[in-house]
């Protein structure tokens, strides 16, 4: 991700990007100019999200990257910022697994209470997983 | 898709322009971006104001600075809650002692009792100077207990309002028929523990506002504005400031939807006011969207306690008994009146004749409550409709067959309720059959079937509702013998000018409806002639003295008031033009005929016709030669006034109310089982409200009134934590329907003409929550196989539905059926 | 050395084909300086978060929340209101012509911003399917119609291109 402020530019991962809720390290006098993402070769992608209505504010959500044999999860609005998960395989036990481990401990709102929360978080990383998985074929 | 057909023979009536769906006259303007709201209104050296609002549900104020605000360049003035003491009375309440007691002010005196109350107004040069403004006022506040939950506010632990000394506002029994009579003749009883109708609001696109200004010379207050009832406005108003009605003129002209939200403005006005006399200048105050969802108007919530229904075991109901708790929020302002127009549907759309409600409404700290698009009776609706559907799963009986079974039938119209309340017209099985067609009820269970193959739970849903039209407002003296409210009126002026045009003025204050072209319809037929040449002057205007004390537009009434009034003043202005024809032409009246723009003789000679414009110069310009006892003005003023006769205020019974429009909603859900996520992927409104005027209008009521429901239903909730900080402020979390959330809708239509009003017509647009109960409704159908919880709340989001999913049995435990 | 960040600044803008060159305070949103200053109200505004759409304008030929910008962003750019639609012989727009026929407005306050996101799609899509006319108005309240007559006078329209 690149920034750019008086100083010139910058270019930081996306795991040091994200500071909390509404809050980066793109600081006063700054843009975040773009994102740049690797294109992995034979890699599929898949998303879900549990959304108000059709496409309102989000609940929870996951994006899902298949790639030969590495698999990952962005789990998002589940925490201060996304929770990447790197499951064993892209079964559904497996991406079980990688949730339950990960121990989330999401924020309760209006909403959703947090019980509710983590579970749709769970529904949405075996969706986005299985979507990927579709699209892979 | 839609479907019509006519039901029992209409009335005689001529129908020309009335019934055909014109062009609306309102439309060039809309389209264009020239409409009038009053924020496009400007004046020369007006100020912006901004309200200091409380961040506290409840507290004291201990002292309030303004010096810092005063002090920032560009700011013209404040007010505080100590002027608004000194310079204003308490505004006049409807209940009876001691909730009669509760003080309320234009700005907060001593006290503030919700978040986002108005504590003091600041007036700058611009927008941004007065928001800057009004932060640097230093307001110190000793908070105090809160009360957030009627159920608690009910106990009077905690008093919100000292000179009450109770949170009780108004407590009351109404008891028709006989209840223990129905216990004693019905097989079972079913037992509801508590059911919960939410707090939501319509949130007009448009936020309040006013630009008022102040005339010194004559202490003469305009206000260019949004209210949509500036009658009772004005009564509100003048006795607070201490001054006479006609000191306050309303002007409005578009305005960006109402939906009853729009009524109790009355606490802003008084400030605007105060400040343009203190300040010398006009001032404008636009509301906020936040400000608006936070302290402007939410609809009534209401709990239902302890419901106790009379059931045969065929299914025939024979009577209920309940207990209601309404939460009104802080203030009572068009409070109590909602504690009896639920009264005006209280059977709902069913036969049972035995109906006991223990009812009684207290404050809260929340924002205060305001008519609310379906006011009062949706709630209510929703409780029939709740015990309908529960009553049938209970005893194992279809909810179609439940319906059919108790609906008031066709032949029984007019129908008196238990209450004294008459049906005028409508054939409800007749509608169900046709919701049901349109939604292909038949196909019901191969849809559940494969809906289940994809992991969700299909449910069919009814909702049956009546939109009660036209009030009798003597209904409040059931509340409080002492009011001197009773019956309704709305006056019109129509005229014929001097170079021939025919004007038409207006008592009502539309917000979207189209009245412009609905008079100018009703007109063009009266007077032979095409709606072209009918100008209907846009909005309403207290100096065109063409109002009368209940003029507005709201609770569901235009197409039989503010017609009836137009109509009446065609009418006059008719027979004036016939008898002034035949004077010119000597002719008798009998052979004059109006048409085609001309007052002519029926099949006379071609030059035995005067245009309209000849009739209008003679009277204004070519007089000399009428004779001395003719003085026809052309020009005439008819206030239109529905027969009630009184009410009983022993018994609590009378006719509250005109016109019964009816509405029948069929939907059908799909509940996705792993996370409680609900669509709808079948709707369809049957809508029954008489002879219609303009059917894509009322279509366009219809969907409307369909998607405010839906949204109610599904996602539209103000929701409160436990210090009474509101969740839902803005529309990110208060999710009204966006265009992708609405499914396509089907309506269909009959018209059962109400033998009461002018045209046959009946007021409609509120709609009375139909899709809130279908939607309650499929719900719970869908959720049968997951072990068949109780749909007990009127907002069902998906949380709720998944607790529902995970925990059924609590919401059954709600449920008792007992052998009677 | 901190400077002073300045509080207003000179501007040029393209409204409607007519160019406005004003002063205005750096904070100002861009839909009060369309209602204020230049005095075009027929831009409306419905909510203080982005949602409700009242507020849309084309900015430089493309459909905008202009609460969402500030006035100063609109320096050098071409804006189009609700007032720049209908073509000067006093002729309504196929697409206004369409939102009357078909009734798509009530109350006629989200309709400037209803037409302005429907115009940008039609621009880019003259036929529009029923879901693209409904995704194209989704970032648009309306409280009145329920948005049934609106996506057929959208659709409409496009099936007379």
């Amino acid at each position: 991700m690149t920034i750019r402020g008086e100083g010139g530019e910058r270019t930081v991962s996306a795991d040091e990007f994200f500071l909390g809720v509404y809050m980066t390290v793109v600081g006063e006098g700054e843009l975040l100019l773009s994102v740049s993402v690797p294109a992995a070769a034979n890699a599929a992608d898949g998303f879900a999200s549990i959304t108000i209505g059709r496409d309102g504010t989000c609940i929870a959500n996951a994006a899902a990257c298949i790639s030969g044999d590495s698999v990952r999860i962005a789990l998002g609005c589940v925490d201060a910022v996304p929770v990447l998960l790197a499951p064993d395989g892209s079964d559904a036990d497996s991406v079980r697994q990688a949730v339950e481990a990960a121990n989330l401990d999401p924020p309760a709102d209006v909403h959703a209470s947090a019980d509710y929360r983590r579970h749709l978080a769970g529904v949405c990383a075996l969706r986005a997983v299985a979507q990927a998985q579709e699209r892979g074929r | 898709m839609s479907t019509t057909e006519t039901g029992t023979a209409p009335v005689e009536l001529q129908k020309g322009h009335v019934g055909q769906s014109i062009p609306r006259k309102e439309d060039r303007r809309l389209v264009q971006g020239q409409g009038i709201f009053f924020d496009d209104v400007r004046r020369h050296g007006m100020g912006y104001v901004h309200f200091v609002r409380s961040p506290h549900a409840h507290a004291k104020i201990v002292s309030i600075d303004v010096a810092a605000a005063l002090a920032l360049d560009g700011v013209y003035g404040t007010l505080t809650g100590d002027e608004v003491a000194i310079q204003t009375d308490p505004f006049f309440e409807m209940s009876t002692a001691p909730g009669n007691e509760i003080k309320d002010y234009a700005l907060a005196v001593g006290k503030v009792r919700f978040m986002g109350e108005p504590v003091a107004a600041v007036c700058a040069a611009t927008r941004e100077l007065a928001r800057d403004a009004a932060e640097l006022v230093e307001v110190e506040y000793e908070p105090l207990d809160v009360l957030v939950d009627a159920r608690e506010a009910v106990k009077d632990e905690t008093v919100m309002h000292d000179d009450a000394g109770t949170n009780t506002v108004w407590s009351g029994v109404f008891d028709w028929g006989d209840w223990e009579g129905a216990k004693a003749e019905a097989h079972r009883i079913v037992t509801i523990e508590e059911l919960h109708f939410h707090r939501f609001s319509s949130t007009p696109l448009e936020c309040s506002g006013a630009l008022v200004e102040y005339e010194k010379a004559t202490g003469q207050w305009t206000l260019h504005c949004n209210h949509q009832m500036p009658g009772v406005g004005a009564i509100w108003m003048a006795p607070a400031l201490r001054t006479g009605i006609d000191k306050l003129r309303f002007i409005t002209k578009d305005i960006g939807g109402g939906f009853g939200n729009k009524i109790c403005l009355h606490p802003y006005y008084v400030t605007l006011c105060l400040l343009s006399r203190k300040l010398n200048r006009p001032v404008n105050w636009t509301e906020w969207r936040t400000d608006q969802h936070t302290a402007n108007a939410h609809g009534n919530e209401r709990w239902f306690h302890d419901v106790e229904v009379a059931v045969k075991d065929d299914g025939t109901m024979l009577g209920f008994n309940v207990k209601a708790l309404d939460d009104c929020g802080a203030f009572p302002r068009y409070e109590p009146l909602g504690c009896i127009i639920w009264a005006q549907v209280t059977p709902g759309c069913y036969a049972w004749r035995n109906i006991r409600v223990d009812f009684t409404q207290v404050t809260t700290n929340k924002a205060p409550v305001s008519p609310n698009r379906g006011y009062s009776r949706m709630q209510h609706l929703w409780l029939t409709e709740r015990i309908c559907d529960i009553v049938g799963t209970e005893l194992g009986i279809d909810p179609v067959e439940m319906r059919k079974r108790n609906y008031v039938k066709t032949e029984q119209m007019p129908y008196e309720t238990p209450n004294g309340c008459v049906y005028d017209s409508g054939d409800y099985a007749r509608c169900l059959d046709i919701a049901l067609e349109l939604i292909g009820y038949d196909t019901i269970e191969e849809r559940r079937a494969e809906a289940l193959t994809r992991g969700k739970l299909l449910g069919i849903g009814i909702g049956s509702t009546l939109d009660s039209g036209t009030n009798n407002f003597g209904q409040s003296t059931l509340l409080n013998p002492e009011l001197q409210f009773s019956g309704n009126n709305e006056a019109a002026t129509v005229k014929l000018d001097i170079f021939g045009e025919l004007v038409v003025t207006l008592g009502t204050v539309p917000q979207g409806q189209g009245h412009e072209t609905t008079a100018s319809q009703v007109v063009a037929d009266i007077l032979g002639c095409s709606p072209e040449q009918v100008h209907v002057r846009p909005g309403h205007d207290t100096f065109f003295n063409s109002h009368a004390g209940f003029s507005g537009t709201y609770a569901s009434q235009f197409a039989v008031t503010g017609l009836g009034a137009v109509k009446g003043a065609a009418d006059a202005l008719r027979a004036e033009m016939i008898t002034l024809a035949a004077a010119v032409l000597q002719a008798p009246e009998e052979a004059i005929e109006l048409a085609d723009g001309f007052a002519r003789i029926k099949d006379g000679p071609p030059e035995a016709a005067l245009p309209f414009m000849a009739l209008g110069a003679i009277v204004n310009a070519n007089n000399a030669f009428l004779p001395p006892d003719f003085n026809p003005t052309l020009n005439h003023r008819f206030v239109y006034r529905p027969y009630f006769g009184m009410v009983d205020t022993e018994k609590k019974t009378g006719k509250l109310t005109l016109t019964y429009a009816t509405q029948i909603h069929a939907c059908v859900v799909e509940v996705d089982r792993e996370t409680g996520v609900t669509e709808i992927v079948d709707y369809a409104a049957v809508d029954d409200c008489g002879v219609r005027i303009h059917p894509q209008i009322v279509e366009g009521q219809v969907h409307g009134a369909t998607v405010h429901a839906i949204g109610a239903a599904l996602y539209e909730d103000f929701v409160y934590d436990e210090d009474g900080q509101l969740l839902t402020s803005n529309f990110y979390d208060y999710h009204v329907p966006h265009a992708l959330d609405v499914p396509a809708l089907k309506t269909g239509a009959i018209e059962s003409p109400s033998p009461f009003t002018p045209l046959g017509s009946k007021g409609m647009g509120e709609g009375g929550g139909g899709g809130i109960h279908c939607i309650c409704s499929a719900i719970q159908d869908a959720l049968k196989p997951a072990g068949a919880p109780i749909v007990y709340d009127s907002c069902n989001p998906y949380h709720r539905v998944w607790s529902m999913l995970q925990d059924p049995e609590s919401t059954r435990a709600n449920v008792k059926v007992v052998p009677a | 050395m901190t400077v002073e960040p300045s509080r207003s600044m000179a501007i040029s803008v393209d409204v409607n084909g007519d160019v406005y060159e004003r002063d205005v305070d750096a904070r100002r949103l861009l839909v009060h300086f369309i209602r204020d200053e230049l005095e075009l109200t027929g831009t409306h505004i419905g909510c203080d978060t982005g949602n409700c759409g009242a507020c849309t304008v084309h900015l430089d030929g493309q459909a905008v929340k202009s609460c969402m910008l500030l006035a100063v962003q609109a320096d050098g750019a071409k804006v189009r209101t609700v007032e720049g639609l209908a073509p000067d012989d006093g002729e309504l727009s196929p697409l206004q012509q369409s939102f009357s026929s078909h009734h798509a407005l009530q109350c006629g306050y989200c309709t400037p911003g209803m037409l302005m996101s429907a115009s940008a799609l039609l621009e880019q899509n003259p036929r529009p399917t029923e879901e693209e006319a409904r995704t194209a108005i989704q970032g648009n309240i309306c409280r009145c119609t329920g948005y049934v007559n609106i996506v057929e006078a959208i659709t409409s329209v496009g099936e007379q291109a």
